[in-house]
């Protein structure tokens, strides 16, 4: 429908696929979630589309966040692919960096993207310059070019040493590799990753080679199954920097989409710092399976140049600086024997099946929610998610089984002890990540969403010492919301290698224009530095916020960062620019989210207060599960806006649960956003 | 202040403040660090019993997460390599006694627990002399004679103060390869003109004093570098002091001790534990130089660990190998309990007896920490091997260590420390890791391009030997092979070229590392074999550096055949080896095994050897 104004963003989580339907005509949001079939994405998909109760083919657009090209990664589900390396290196993807799984324990064998045997050498060569020492010769080319039919291989990348300095050896290949089998992918590590370290570029190329024909098949079949169903919207993808793509130009950079999944609550956290004028801001998504943690300063969330997959498997690509600890509503609670009353919470969690105890689908083992729920921190009773009431006496009964025997104690005080433990893990990850960025916790507010981070959101900030406490109206959906609010973007690096002290607004703008060739001026960047000091092989993130900054500020800047993260000023011969990271957004987010938020928690106190809140119950009982004593329980719709109360209270928010703990104060503004001060 | 510079910072409020005496009778080690029952209370401060499990947890949990902060922090902030590079890094809480109350997940085992052993030997000084501990002071020590683990190992710590009371300390850890101008060879001239410091006051407020902090910048390689890695040290010690401090406001000043004794307690149940049964009651393990007994005498009383030596070690101290006995016994117990990584109570738990308690040994630079440590570490897992197979694993071999020196064409000079991961040890639960750099070796090599734009040498060759895994029914991991050609100037190579690990219950051994040198000029080679040497490099001379294999686990000939045909079409393992040490019996020319005669083959060796036989290794299969 040409001129439909209904569109759809999807956030397809381990636990639960939330949807958010965004009618720009009517000026409102709505939310809606189905348990995630991680066997048929495109079926979960659809049974989403069934459940928003618009005809599939109203929608103008739909923006997905998807986790396949992520979990062909995890399963080894990739394509059939072959490696080119220069002579005596065709073991970097299996050497790695001579990393450790761990540093203590047993060390097991590393299994590589591309096997040993389909991994080739070439007798070439450049020096460090890029000058040529030994050019590829015809004859090795053509016996690839025969091997590669003859082990039927679907994929190719091409890494060659120096290529970053002068890739023509790396093109030579792929031109006479690629004249007999032009629909293989070819990919080469000058490309995707131009910059020196041929390690992190052989991982790359090979990674983005591997994804290639799954990437293309996957969007194609999403593609037909949506167009069976009557969908006829335009389809966006959401890239792990913060931007949206079209299916097009995922089948050609599949790698945009690695590790994509928390960008959308990044995006939207971001938005909402923006719209409630928030100078620093610190995101924490938490789901079912994971505890994703966002910087936001002046209403940009940061970027990074590298991303670790699993052990061993790190890649260039611009991302989101999200950092994510394995712990969520989901993570299974075990004890650890060794400790007394010692309790390890996460990483393995519960999943979307069987999920935790109390979600009654056959979870026998404790989870954080379970805990959440024995100490009246949850509703219990949500139909109006479409979920069945939370089981309290399964809750308890798990952990009777595996908690309180070694504790000792009942359940609700074994609970007691479980989050406990998890809060402290939680605030001091988050201590951890604003340690590292030199952030000043007590300038930092926390913007808590996803279905369990409202939950725990009040005692985390408390803990880690932040500002307050922000959590949105549409908590549990914010990541979906966000896939709607990524906008058309490019992302690219390049290599600067000059010292910060020397980096003029002129060679900036080279630089600008090497990374996106005549397109700078056409939308708003994003660009982070990507600097090396001294001897460290750790690198630093410093922001460009003005393309016309003198060398000068631009080191004051990173000096004020050192100074607060490390407690030094680098002499300034010691630090240089190894990269430019950028994002252009080539187009403004067109979402009005203000008017969205607030055109939406409107209409949503008006149902409220004629008694008849859309699809939620009149009143929840107070207490979890309708026990009818306890922690007070109030629909956010019911506060009066901008009027203080205090704590304990269960805010009831449109697929989440806020808890404000005793003698905390907290208020909603007028877009539905739950505020509690960080004190109580 | 250094507390200024902590990101983290708020008002520190000391109640008491000044200097306080620290208690004369303090003992060192073998007793729980509980607080004084006779000492001040603040008001809302709780005995460790009033602790209930949530609050201790909880405790425990913060101390986790701002001990690796502190770690991320030493390790990014830093500038020189040996720390920001290597990551030689540890932090970490201690009780008032010196013992180790919680490290940081990443710290490094020996230098984590060997500032437990210096901090105890600070705690005897100070109380000998009567002298206090000031507010924010700073002591500091590299003498392996103070429990430090080496010359380049530079521990600095801070007194956790309340009311008059040493509650303990926070105190970081790292190896400044260029203190004392260190290197990595047998460099004992260089070694000798390097700086020891032994356990002192460095400063007060956090700041050191100009003049020793001076002094120390002159004997490191790089002093700019090295001044500015210890104001690194103080931001992250003022880290970790606020830390504490938010959570002794919150939590009452026994939160310390409650932690500390929760770790106590656990170390002993679950070594307890393992020493329950009758017939793992005394394990014995033999590895290099080094015989380990380990008794365990019930669940409440230190499991006692007896360290024996042919003699033939160089560089161990008493403080260093309890901390690689305890780094050993961390791991084993880290295998099923994964808080026992972190969480202290070690020293309490392990009664170890050194052949150096007596006195500190002959030569007590150090040099040779992280091999030896590594080497008696792998002892005791092989003390674990017959009667707890499932915790522990074949020794992983130790990364071959190369330091290059030397001068451009144009007289410009540069040097670079590359360390070549080697194989690790295979389990019960299946093959070892390839190149690793193992815990007591986190020397990497850069990137081969960052490598060639750094120094005037070409690398030829970069790639997994194969061959090098210690062949058994799980085989050990591959070792590297490194070929290196020197383009212009000249240069000294220092190399440290380890030996083979060993295998584990009929496992075979890994490969040992190899060491040759090319000489362009005549195009001799030159065999040097595992060794520690220095060699002079001209323009075109090629070294060629293998780093060992891990050792293998299991009969060899109980490998998969799945397995080892997998092997051999990656090319990890050959044709001959898959023969003669896995009785895989291919077709004359040809990659495709012969069935039959590789049935019979390994029904004969597997029925007719002995498992001694097939223990006893090596020379057997040889012949």
């Amino acid at each position: 429908m040409a001129d439909s104004r209904i569109r759809l963003g999807i956030d397809v989580g381990g636990t639960f696929t939330d949807l958010v339907v965004c009618d720009e005509g009517a000026g409102l949001l709505a939310l809606h979630k189905v348990p995630t079939t991680p066997q048929d994405i495109a079926q979960g998909l659809l049974t989403g589309l069934k459940k928003t109760g618009v005809p599939a083919g109203a929608f103008a657009e739909i923006a997905h966040g998807t986790t396949a090209a992520t979990n062909a990664v995890l399963e080894r589900k990739g394509a059939r692919t072959a490696l080119l390396t220069t002579e005596g290196f065709r073991d970097l993807l299996e050497l790695r960096d001579a990393g450790r799984r761990g540093l203590w324990g047993r060390q097991s064998a590393f299994d590589p993207l591309i096997p040993r045997h389909f991994r080739f050498e070439i007798p070439e060569r450049m020096d460090a310059r890029g000058n040529v020492v030994l050019a590829p010769p015809g004859e090795a080319l053509a016996g690839v070019a025969a091997r590669l039919e003859g082990e039927q291989i679907e994929a190719l990348a091409v890494s060659f040493l120096h290529a970053d300095r002068n890739p023509a050896h790396e093109k030579q290949a792929a031109a006479l590799l690629g004249r007999s089998r032009p629909d293989r992918p070819v990919v080469l590590g000058s490309a995707v990753a131009p910059f020196a370290d041929e390690r992190l570029r052989t991982a790359t190329a090979a990674l983005a080679a591997y994804l290639s024909p799954l990437m293309r098949a996957y969007v194609a079949g999403l593609a037909r199954v949506l167009t069976a169903s009557g969908v006829g919207a335009a389809f966006r993808f959401i890239e792990s920097a913060g931007g949206s793509s079209t299916p097009e130009e995922i089948r050609e950079q599949p790698l945009r989409t690695i590790l994509s999944g928390p960008a959308g609550g990044a995006m939207s956290g971001a938005a909402l710092a923006d719209l409630l004028r928030l100078p620093t801001a610190v995101t924490a998504d938490m789901g079912g399976t994971s505890f994703d943690v966002t910087i936001i300063e002046a209403g940009r969330p940061g970027l990074t140049g590298n991303r670790r997959l699993e052990f061993g498997l790190t890649v260039a690509v611009p991302a989101i600086d999200i950092h994510t600890a394995g712990i969520g509503g989901g993570s299974l609670i075990a004890i650890d024997e060794a400790v007394p009353d010692g309790i390890q919470v996460g990483p393995e969690s519960a999943g979307a099946r069987p999920g935790p105890a109390c979600f009654g689908l056959g979870g026998r083992k404790p989870t954080i929610t379970d805990a959440a729920l024995l100490l009246q921190r949850l509703v219990g009773v949500r139909e109006d998610l479409g979920l069945r009431p939370l089981d309290r006496e399964a809750a308890a009964q798990a952990m009777l089984a595996e908690i309180c025997p070694m504790l000792n104690l009942e359940p609700a005080a074994a609970a007691g002890v479980v989050l406990e433990v998890a809060e402290a893990r939680m605030a001091g990850f988050l201590g951890t990540q604003l340690a590292g960025r030199g952030v000043f916790p007590g300038e930092a507010s926390l913007i808590a969403f996803g279905g369990a981070g409202p939950v725990h959101a009040a005692a985390v900030a408390r803990r880690a010492d932040l500002r307050g406490v922000v959590v949105p109206y549409l908590a549990s959906g914010l990541s979906a919301l966000g896939c709607l609010l990524a906008p058309p973007a490019k992302s690219a690096m390049v290599s600067v290698d000059e010292p910060l002290a020397s980096l003029s607004p002129e060679r900036l703008a080279a630089c600008l224009e090497a990374a996106f060739p005549g397109r700078t001026g056409q939308g708003r960047l994003r660009l982070e530095l990507v600097l090396h000091r001294g001897e460290s092989r750790y690198e630093d993130l410093l922001p460009v916020r003005d393309l016309r900054e003198s060398a000068e500020a631009r080191l004051r800047r990173y000096h004020a960062f050192t100074e607060r993260a490390y407690g030094i000023r680098p002499s300034p011969e010691a630090v240089r620019v190894a990269r430019l990271l950028g994002v252009l957004e080539e187009a403004a987010p067109s979402l009005p989210l203000a008017s969205l938020l607030e055109g939406t928690f409107r209409r949503r106190r008006e149902a409220a207060a004629l008694g008849r809140p859309e699809g939620r119950p009149d009143r929840y009982p107070d207490g979890a599960a309708g026990s009818g004593q306890g922690v007070p329980t109030r629909p956010v719709e019911s506060l009066p806006i901008g009027a203080p109360a205090v704590g304990p209270a269960l805010v009831v928010l449109p697929g989440a649960t806020a808890y404000v703990p005793p003698r905390t104060s907290y208020h909603v503004d007028r877009w539905g956003n739950l505020w509690m001060e960080a004190k109580g | 202040m250094m507390s200024r510079r902590s990101p983290r910072r708020r008002a520190v409020r000391l109640l008491g403040g000044g200097s306080i005496p620290t208690p004369a009778s303090l003992t060192l080690r073998d007793e729980p660090a509980a607080p004084d029952p006779a000492g001040p209370r603040t008001p809302g401060s709780r005995a460790p019993a009033e602790y209930g499990p949530a609050k201790v947890l909880a405790a425990r949990q913060s101390l986790e997460e701002a001990a690796a902060a502190m770690d991320v922090m030493l390790r990014r902030g830093a500038t020189a390599a040996g720390i920001a590079r290597y990551a030689h890094t540890a932090a970490g809480f201690y009780g008032p006694m010196g013992a180790l109350v919680v490290g940081g997940r990443e710290s490094h085992p020996l230098l984590l627990e060997t500032a437990a052993e210096a901090l105890a030997v600070l705690l005897e000084r100070r109380g000998a002399a009567g002298s206090p501990f000031g507010v924010e002071e700073i002591c500091w020590t590299n003498d392996p004679r103070s429990g430090a683990a080496g010359v380049e190992d530079l521990i600095l710590a801070t007194a956790v103060l309340r009311e008059a009371r040493l509650l303990g300390f926070v105190a970081v850890s790292a190896a400044h390869t260029g203190l004392g101008r260190a290197t990595l060879a047998p460099s004992a001239g260089l070694r000798r003109e390097g700086i020891i410091l032994p356990w002192a006051r460095a400063g007060e407020g956090g700041r050191l004093e100009v003049g020793l902090r001076d002094i120390a910048a002159a004997n490191a390689e790089d002093p700019a570098a090295f001044l500015e890695d210890l104001q690194v040290h103080l931001s992250t010690l003022a880290f970790g002091l606020d830390a504490v401090e938010e959570l002794l406001d919150q939590e009452g000043v026994g939160v310390l001790a409650a932690v500390a004794a929760g770790g106590m307690r656990g170390w002993k149940r679950a070594l307890g534990r393992l020493f329950g049964r009758p017939e793992s009651s005394i394990l014995e393990g033999r590895l290099g130089p080094f015989a380990v007994q380990i008794r365990g005498a019930g669940p409440e009383s230190p499991v006692a660990v007896s360290i024996g030596t042919d003699g033939s070690h160089g560089e161990l101290t008493a403080a260093v190998a309890r901390a690689a006995v305890r780094a050993a016994a961390r791991q084993i117990l880290a295998a099923e309990v994964p808080g026992g990584a972190v969480l202290g109570g070690a020293s309490e738990a392990l009664a170890i007896t050194t052949p150096w308690d007596a006195g500190p040994s002959a030569v007590t630079t150090g040099a040779g920490r992280f091999a030896e440590a590594q080497l008696l570490q792998d002892a005791v897992l092989t003390a674990f091997a017959d009667e707890l197979p499932h915790l522990t694993h074949a020794p992983d071999a130790a990364p071959a260590l190369l330091d290059l020196r030397g001068e451009w064409g144009d007289g410009c000079r540069f040097r670079l420390r590359l360390g070549l991961g080697a194989g690790a040890g295979a389990s019960v639960f299946g093959d070892g890791l390839s190149h690793g750099a193992s815990a007591f070796f986190p020397l990497r090599l850069d990137a081969v391009e960052a490598v060639e734009r750094a120094a005037p040498i070409r690398i030829t060759r970069f790639q997994l030997q194969p061959d090098s895994g210690g062949p058994g029914q799980y085989r050990g991991g591959l070792g590297a092979l490194l070929e290196l050609v020197l383009l212009e100037g000249r240069a000294v190579a220092d190399v440290l070229v380890p030996g083979r690990p060993m295998g584990l219950r009929g496992g075979l051994r890994g490969a040992p590392g190899r060491l040759a040198r090319v000489s362009e000029e005549d195009g001799t080679r030159e065999d040097l074999g595992p060794a520690q040497v220095s060699l002079r490099l001209k323009p075109g001379d090629r070294l060629i550096l293998a780093s060992p294999g891990g050792g293998g686990w299991g009969v060899p000939y109980q490998r998969s055949i799945m397995r080892l045909e997998e092997d051999l079409a990656r090319g990890l393992v050959s044709p001959t080896q898959s023969r003669n040490r896995y009785g895989l019996i291919l077709k004359p020319d040809s990659l495709e095994k012969d069935d039959h005669l590789t049935y019979r083959v390994r029904h004969y060796l597997l029925t007719t050897l002995t498992a001694e036989d097939l223990i006893a290794g090596e020379q057997l299969l040889d012949e």
